[in-house]
């Protein structure tokens, strides 16, 4: 979570690491590491790589401590690395030919109507399936979309970044995430008409 | 009709939905006020394909006043496009929820990570 969350315990771990204090790194690493892994789990889906970015956002954050400025916005920053260094590993690692999104979105005829318009049961979302099943679900959806747009789906969505920063993560430009972001939330919710919807007549 | 008055009868007259009385006077109205006239030129029925292209903007109020007006009459006519949009909201609450979970809940970092971090830190910087 882009959490920018002011913490007194953060601005005073950021003073004890600036002033190279022993244990100090430990700390950082035990307080902010369980998150920044979840960060890069999701980004990735593999727990090896994950770790991966994880140590490589750690030892930029050792090599950068010096340099930082932003006092208790430590998690912020740490967030940042990590995404960062989760996506540059994505990068190296995938070199397939990215699959397209035309079929998960939305079609019309000629006349510009939907051609299949659907209605969802929200009762069957909110009450047949536990918070937990319902999580699980939508999250093997999200693993189901094409993976340019589900990474952009997870760091505006989930990250809570946005479009500019998501834009110059990606090297693309603001508006190019705004699309694909809409784009993933129609393909997001395809995919989950075949469990919450049926057709409207 | 005063504009105000006009301003919110207007957007149905665009898909003929509004009645006799309303359309006779927001005609009126729209003869004499220039504003209003120019307001409303830029007002047209919105295609379903239209509607759901822009319901990211239209959600986050990106967009001119005269498309959110064409919209919010569009989903008021259409129950396909109103169902959409009732998904698509959904669909980015679950999205939300998926992956959300207090902090309290996130697994603390492995030991052995934890060791193989701060061995690495103790190398040489390269």
């Amino acid at each position: 979570m882009g959490s920018d969350v002011i913490s007194e315990d953060d601005s005073r771990l950021v003073l004890r690491l600036k002033a190279n204090e022993n244990g100090a790194f430990e700390e950082l690493v035990r307080h902010h590491g369980g998150r920044m892994l979840a960060v890069a789990r999701r980004l990735l889906r593999n727990e090896e790589h994950a770790r991966d970015a994880v140590q490589e956002a750690m030892l930029q954050a050792f090599r950068g401590m010096s340099a930082f400025q932003g006092g208790a916005r430590l998690g912020s920053w740490l967030h940042r690395i990590v995404v960062n260094a989760a996506l540059m590993r994505g990068r190296a690692l995938s070199r397939r030919p990215e699959e397209s999104i035309d079929e998960l979105l939305p079609e019309f005829d000629a006349t510009g109507h939907q051609k299949r318009p659907m209605r969802w049961d929200r009762d069957a979302i909110g009450m047949d399936l536990e918070r937990r099943e319902l999580q699980d679900l939508v999250r093997s959806k999200i693993d189901q979309l094409p993976e340019s747009w589900r990474t952009v789906l997870i760091l505006r969505e989930i990250e809570g970044l946005d479009c500019e920063e998501t834009g110059k993560l990606l090297g693309v430009t603001p508006n190019a995430v705004k699309v694909r972001l809409h784009r993933a939330r129609q393909a997001l919710k395809t995919l989950l008409d075949g469990e919450f919807g049926d057709e409207l007549t | 009709m005063n504009c105000h008055a006009f301003r919110k009868v207007a957007p149905a007259t665009v898909y003929d939905l509004a009645n006799a009385t309303d359309t006779l006077a927001s005609k009126e109205h729209s003869a004499q006020c220039d504003t209003c006239r120019s307001w409303f030129s830029q007002l047209r029925a919105k295609l379903c394909k239209e509607v759901i292209d822009e319901l990211a903007d239209y959600l986050e109020k990106l967009l001119p006043d005269a498309d959110l007006e064409s919209i919010n009459v569009h989903l008021q006519i259409c129950p396909g496009c109103r169902e959409y949009f009732e998904s698509y909201q959904t669909t980015i609450r679950l999205t939300e929820m998926a992956h959300g979970s207090d902090s309290s809940s996130i697994p603390p970092i492995p030991e052995d990570l934890v060791k193989s971090i701060l061995k690495a830190t103790k190398r040489p910087l390269s």
